[in-house]
């Protein structure tokens, strides 16, 4: 994944435990421009393991000769932000192209964003583009405490009475049935926030009528498994038996051993590479699929999905 | 006007079998311009410069929410085309000051990047006026697209009128077969994970009668006629096969989906230059459902066409 190589110029200690990050490209070619929301992959390889962490882009998207992004050095960290708080200007890392799963919806009369810590960074970029085109918004955002809240002079300063802080360590709570109740039709709300806070908002406006598709939560990128394991296929036809190793798809292991099956887009996408399962259990692995297809494993994208089972029988 | 040598040789044949049926037959774009800018590129962009003077109803819409969009196809296209033909066009980016060249069409133009009031028309109509292709662009809200822009001259009887702000699905609506194969739930799920800097292309076919790419449905009476003109003697000038290369792209700060389409035709004299594309249309129109003749509006001609194409292909067979 090197869509894209950047270099650190800055690095600004926000709160004890946040540290934020100014990239710029190391190779002379233009950063990818986001929309907000966005989050990029950022490579870290540890003990000669590749580990992709997804960080939300904080800066302006109408800003391309940098991004920021603001790392919390995690109390459980698994190594990829305990590394990023100490390395120091001018490492390069490889990072991936920004993709969205939490977008601003368009048609919105009034957007309320709500921050728990760390979870302010994907809504900075939000704000930037609602303040641009002077679209209503409300920003409610808590910490612990005014020094454990990052970006707390720049929002005030920025946005001023349209945001409002919470610091717990005061003992200020944000109450969902206050900030959610008489808004207008039309409103929409993003959050991104510790798990509890965040249930917590969504049944509220669920309660008071929201609709599902006005509630927007950030999830990073689907779960992608890393643990692929081996397994072997055996052809009906032949009762040729072939293995498929971990780091390899079962189509490429078939055009390796002289079975060439058609495809077209290689990630699971559009079924031209689908063959017939006779036996075993599959693990899919596409976007293609409906749930009642997956239920019936009689088929399998052999571009993308594995086994579940150590043998599958093919239909070849 | 007729197609050089060169050009039938890069046609895009849409076919890699020996029957057709609908899929989601969508592959990655891979060191390739998004836009293609080709023989035909002046005289094109002239018709469509003719037709849009008509007016603008049912050619060019754009929702008001569509501005980032349209900043991001206009960079897009400038990029892209800068990029695979710098000869005829050049961007100078000095900060939020642009010079766009233009060479094929003579013009060069400086403005303002996200400054409208900068440039003689919005965004997306301005960039779009200077590319053969229809663009679509679809705005990607509450798990659905929408088409909330569009500029569309050479439409296979389809309108622009009727579809603008429709759901992917919605526009599908008059598609027979590929609805009950679940293809449209498919391609939208697929459509809506597209990400930046990976664009996907997929090919279309139909059929026309004469080398006309303006078929609208607000035209019709103009040219649907024509389909009852055909005979074996001007049958090998007179149809064309139709081919729309369409591509699917992320625009990185709207993220909306940008849909541009490429419109190519074939005479069948042209296309029967090369045998195993002559033997290979033969076997997909012989075998196509009688649904799909009647919806690709062939049903008038369709005999005609087979006859001329197995003497074409009995008399190759000969030599
Ligand atoms: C992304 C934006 C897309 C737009 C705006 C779009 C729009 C359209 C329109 C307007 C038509 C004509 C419908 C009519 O008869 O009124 C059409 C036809 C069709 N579309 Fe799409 N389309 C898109 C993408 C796709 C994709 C990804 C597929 C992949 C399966 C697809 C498959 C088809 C098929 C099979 C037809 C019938 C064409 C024929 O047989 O001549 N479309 N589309
Ligand atoms: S090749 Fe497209 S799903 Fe496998």
């Amino acid at each position: 994944m090197n869509e894209q190589t950047v270099k650190i110029v800055d690095i600004k200690k926000l709160t004890s435990r946040i540290k934020s990050f100014r990239l710029v490209s190391a190779n002379g070619k233009k950063l990818a421009p986001f929309s907000p929301g966005s989050h990029v992959a950022v490579e870290i390889t540890l003990e000669k393991k590749v580990r992709r962490n997804s960080y939300s882009l904080c800066s302006s998207p109408y800003e391309t000769d940098f991004y920021e992004i603001a790392v919390l050095l995690a109390e459980k960290s698994r190594g990829g932000s305990q590394y990023l708080h100490q390395i120091s200007v001018g490492t390069e890392l490889n990072i991936g192209f920004p993709k969205n799963s939490f977008t601003l919806a368009s048609l919105a009369r009034k957007h309320i964003l709500i921050a728990g810590g760390i979870g302010i960074t994907p809504l900075l970029s939000m704000l930037t583009t609602l303040s641009r085109y002077q679209t209503t918004f409300e920003l409610h955002y808590t910490a612990k405490s005014q020094t454990e809240c990052a970006f707390y002079e720049f929002l005030k300063q920025k946005y001023g009475s349209q945001v409002t802080f919470y610091f717990s360590e005061k003992d200020e709570r944000l109450s969902s049935n206050k900030i959610l109740k008489e808004q207008p039709l039309g409103t929409h709300i993003y959050l991104c926030a510790p798990h509890s806070l965040s249930d917590n908002f969504y049944a509220e406006a669920r309660a008071l009528g929201y609709p599902d598709l006005a509630i927007h939560r950030e999830i990073f990128g689907a779960a992608k498994t890393n643990n692929k394991k081996p397994f072997t296929v055996v052809l009906s036809q032949s009762g040729k038996e072939i293995t498929v190793p971990k780091d390899k798809t079962l189509l490429a292991a078939l055009e390796t051993a002289g079975f060439p099956v058609n495809y077209s887009c290689r990630v699971g996408g559009c079924g031209a590479c689908e063959l017939g399962v006779l036996a075993g259990e599959i693990h899919h692995l596409d976007s293609y699929y409906s749930p009642e297809e997956r239920a019936k494993q009689n088929c399998i994208l052999s571009c993308t999905s594995r086994a579940k089972s150590k043998q599958l029988i093919i239909d070849l | 006007m007729s197609n050089s040598i060169e050009a039938i040789k890069k046609f895009p044949f849409p076919f890699t079998s020996d029957s057709y049926k609908y899929s989601v037959n969508i592959q990655p774009v891979t060191n390739e311009a998004l836009f293609d800018v080709n023989e035909h590129y002046n005289s094109e962009i002239e018709l469509r410069d003719r037709i849009l003077q008509k007016g603008h109803k049912g050619r060019y819409v754009a929702l008001p929410h569509m501005k980032e969009a349209q900043w991001d196809t206009l960079e897009m296209i400038m990029n892209d085309l800068a990029t695979w033909y710098p000869e005829s066009f050049s961007l100078t980016q000095n900060g939020d000051r642009w010079i766009w060249e233009n060479k094929k069409l003579n013009l060069k133009d400086t403005f303002t990047f996200l400054d409208e009031s900068s440039l003689p028309y919005q965004p997306f109509e301005y960039i779009s006026r200077q590319v053969p292709e229809d663009i679509m662009l679809l705005d990607q809200r509450e798990g659905d697209l929408f088409v909330d822009a569009g500029i569309l001259m050479f439409p296979t009887l389809w309108s622009l009128g009727f579809n603008a702000g429709m759901s992917f699905e919605e526009i599908h609506t008059p598609v027979p077969r590929a609805h009950q194969m679940g293809v449209f739930k498919k391609a939208k799920a697929f459509l809506m994970r597209v990400q930046i800097g990976k664009p996907w292309t997929r090919r279309n076919w139909t059929m026309t009668i004469n080398r006309r790419l303006e078929t609208s449905f607000e035209t019709y009476p103009e040219w649907g006629k024509d389909r009852s003109t055909v005979t074996l003697e001007n049958c090998g000038e007179k149809v064309h096969l139709r081919v729309e290369v369409q591509r699917f792209a992320r625009l990185p700060r709207s993220n909306a989906l940008m849909f541009p389409i490429h419109t190519y035709l074939i005479s069948l004299n042209e296309l029967s230059t090369n045998p195993a594309w002559t033997r290979q249309l033969h076997q997909v129109l012989k075998n196509l459902p009688a649904d799909l003749i009647e919806y690709k509006g062939l049903s008038r001609y369709y005999d005609t066409v087979l006859t001329w194409l197995s003497h074409k292909h009995e008399v190759k067979a000969l030599f």
